[in-house]
């Protein structure tokens, strides 16, 4: 029974790792277009005139912390510590929506601003890459109140770790796109 | 080394690595003559972002923790090399079309259109 149990994950595991991977490719699209089109600014203020290297680290720690305080949650959740996964759900989900609430902040900012995704393809390229990203940890939001009421509901069942063991991966995925972001859109506006 | 350790390491390493990168951002741009040129710096950010890369990787997403038969990590290999392609395939190829027509890529007006002559 155990093997099969151990294989049921492992399948599951490989198939959502699978997405993950076509997930890559759709992240790779777009930060080659804003490779292409970062150049034609089309008279809006340069990158660097634009961000704010404090305010994006902060982001990117935010960020960094809830992977880390969901990687907790799972190592909770195979020691079958209840309310030690509730802890660590519930804290990644506030990191995870104070970065979202930063982001929002930073796209109103820069459409106030006049440097909407609408005024140069520079910016276009912008807010789909990061726009994209932050829909995704939009999704893992909800999906992380899903997860709270599953636990809370059905208890730690193998069906239930399956389904958190999926969302570590998605939520580790989206702090390693995060990394490329911060370097090649930000870092390097002020290089 | 247990799971808890490779989190806490994988943690405290890529906060470093973060904090490394905009160091040296900082530290290159902030003194009054120039430290590295441009592309060692953007080189030096690319190889911090690719360590980080992988210590989330291999920590956090524990990919290829199982040294046999990985098939995740044959999976992610076949997905980094059709990446590389997208990426660098996209900018060698914008990068040899801005040359080949003398036209500022993406776009440069009035220097490739129908009616002119390629020179």
């Amino acid at each position: 029974m155990k093997t099969l149990i151990h294989h049921e994950e492992k399948r599951v595991h490989l198939g959502f790792w699978v997405y993950l991977m076509s997930d890559c490719l759709i992240f790779a699209t777009l930060f080659a277009s804003y490779a292409v089109l970062r150049s034609a600014t089309f008279g809006t203020p340069e990158p660097r005139e634009l961000f704010s290297l404090p305010f994006v680290l902060a982001e990117t720690l935010i960020l960094l912390t809830s992977s880390f305080t969901c990687g907790l949650a799972l190592l909770a959740l195979r020691r079958r510590k209840q309310s030690l996964v509730f802890l660590g759900l519930v804290v990644t989900a506030f990191l995870g929506a104070s970065f979202l609430a930063m982001e929002l902040y930073e796209f109103g900012e820069l459409i106030r601003e006049g440097a909407g995704p609408e005024a140069s393809a520079s910016l276009s390229a912008f807010f789909t890459l990061v726009g994209t990203h932050g829909l995704h940890i939009l999704l893992g939001l909800l999906w992380i109140l899903v997860l709270m009421l599953l636990v809370a509901l059905r208890g730690i069942t193998e069906s239930v770790q399956r389904k958190v063991l999926c969302f570590t991966l998605f939520w580790h995925f989206l702090d390693v796109i995060w990394i490329f972001i911060f370097t090649f859109v930000y870092l390097f506006a002020f290089v | 080394m247990n799971s808890l350790t490779k989190y806490i390491l994988g943690y405290l390493l890529s906060i470093v690595l973060t904090f490394a990168a905009i160091g040296a951002l900082y530290l290159n741009s902030s003194s009054s003559y120039e430290l590295l040129s441009q592309t060692t710096i953007l080189a030096l950010l690319t190889l911090l972002a690719l360590t980080q890369f992988l210590v989330q990787l291999m920590l956090f997403l524990h990919l290829g923790e199982e040294r046999k038969n990985s098939p995740t990590l044959a999976v992610f290999l076949i997905t980094l090399f059709v990446v590389g392609v997208l990426v660098g395939g996209t900018m060698w190829i914008m990068r040899h079309l801005e040359h080949n027509t003398h036209a500022k890529i993406p776009f440069q007006e009035g220097v490739v259109t129908p009616q002119t002559e390629l020179k």
